[in-house]
């Protein structure tokens, strides 16, 4: 269990506030050729929440960014498909991360983006019952791969670049 | 405390660290396991080798996600109409070549508004509650015989206006509005297209 520090707790609020904008000004934005498929820009915060604060903090921000996210884009309903879809491809990207040694944050990222991407279409598939859309799915991880490539480098870039006085 | 005491203390605490150095050594691999997360990422490189197993494995999964393309085995019947569902109740039905071209169900007949433009080009409204609270245009083209949804209010991310038209095969779904278009023909189920 990670030390529950002021200075954590205000970093976390922070990335959660960051992944929460990002996610509602990218739904502002077309899908990238398939409908529903995105970017996922907030993801580049909830990864380095989880890597610079600890295991818990980057599930509250995920948590936070999914819910806050989806109301404020006005689409409750994707609460339901996407919360699931999200804590399984963190907890992934957790298990990748403690349990492997010598794995690049960027196969880390891919692997969860593929996750993510189809939990997320097979549970929207059951619940509305739009079985058609199981087509999606591989077109869909393949579009996750190149958002998961993205994400995983600016992370990547991003830890690089942190100076180590400032890592808590 | 005697100085054999000292020494002999000594002697335990650099023989402990020694060991400890040594168990690190051999379990460890480099001391990997004793460091943060933030000390293994930012240490790390962008590319190991041990990554090609997580690639490897993510193109099996994918591969085996192209298994669900071939999922209908069933025969694409000409289509000649399309269904339009909201709740799971059937709200309208297009049918360009019947005698009635849109049938709508008396329970919803309050909620839909029918325009006909130009050119056998039909703009439907659908509101997705009694209370009128949101709606969905549909734009019907008779000579196409395809749909596709222009406006709505349901969300930012508005998925169901971003669908490609809907000619032959596929289905456009609008989830905050529990909105679906499929395409009717003999056989029932088309299978979608990408794109």
């Amino acid at each position: 269990m990670e030390k529950i520090t002021l200075k954590k707790i205000a970093t976390c609020a922070l990335f959660s506030a960051l992944a929460t904008i990002s996610f509602t000004l990218e739904n502002l934005l077309p899908p990238i050729i398939l409908p529903g498929a995105r970017l996922g820009v907030a993801n580049v915060f909830i990864l380095l929440a989880l890597i610079s604060l600890g295991v818990s903090y980057g599930f509250i921000a995920l948590i936070i960014k999914i819910t806050l996210g989806s109301l404020f884009s006005g689409n409750i309903s994707s609460i339901m498909y996407s919360l699931p879809a999200g804590i399984i491809s963190l907890s992934l990207e957790v298990v990748l991360l403690k349990a492997v040694e010598n794995l690049s944050v960027v196969s880390i990222s891919v692997a969860g983006a593929v996750v993510n991407s189809t939990v997320q279409n097979l549970i929207f598939c059951l619940v509305t019952g739009a079985v058609e859309y199981l087509y999606y799915l591989p077109y869909l991880a393949l579009i996750a791969v190149l958002a998961g490539l993205l994400v995983g480098f600016t992370v990547y870039l991003a830890i690089k670049r942190i100076p180590k006085n400032l890592i808590l | 405390m005697k100085n054999s005491d000292l020494i002999t203390q000594e002697n335990i605490s650099v023989s402990s660290e020694k060991n400890a150095v040594a168990n690190c050594e051999k379990d460890c691999n480099g001391g990997q396991k004793n460091l943060t997360l933030m000390q293994r990422v930012s240490g790390g490189k962008i590319f190991h080798k041990k990554d090609l197993w997580v690639y490897f494995s993510l193109v099996i999964i994918v591969a085996c996600l192209f298994i669900f393309l071939i999922f209908p085995f069933l025969s694409k019947g000409d289509v000649n109409g399309f269904l339009i569902t909201q709740n799971g109740k059937t709200v309208l039905v297009f049918k360009p070549n019947s005698s009635q071209l849109f049938s709508i169900e008396t329970e919803f007949a309050d909620q839909v508004d029918i325009k006909e433009e130009e050119n056998g080009i039909y703009t439907v409204k659908i509101f997705s509650s009694p209370q009128k609270t949101g709606y969905n245009v549909l734009v019907f083209n008779t000579k196409k015989v395809s749909v596709k949804v222009t406006e709505s209010t349901c969300s930012d991310s508005k998925d169901c206006v971003y669908c490609p038209e809907l000619t032959k095969s596929g289905s456009i779904y609008c989830a905050p509005h529990h909105l679906k278009i499929t395409p009717v023909s003999g056989s029932g189920f088309v299978p979608p297209t990408t794109g």
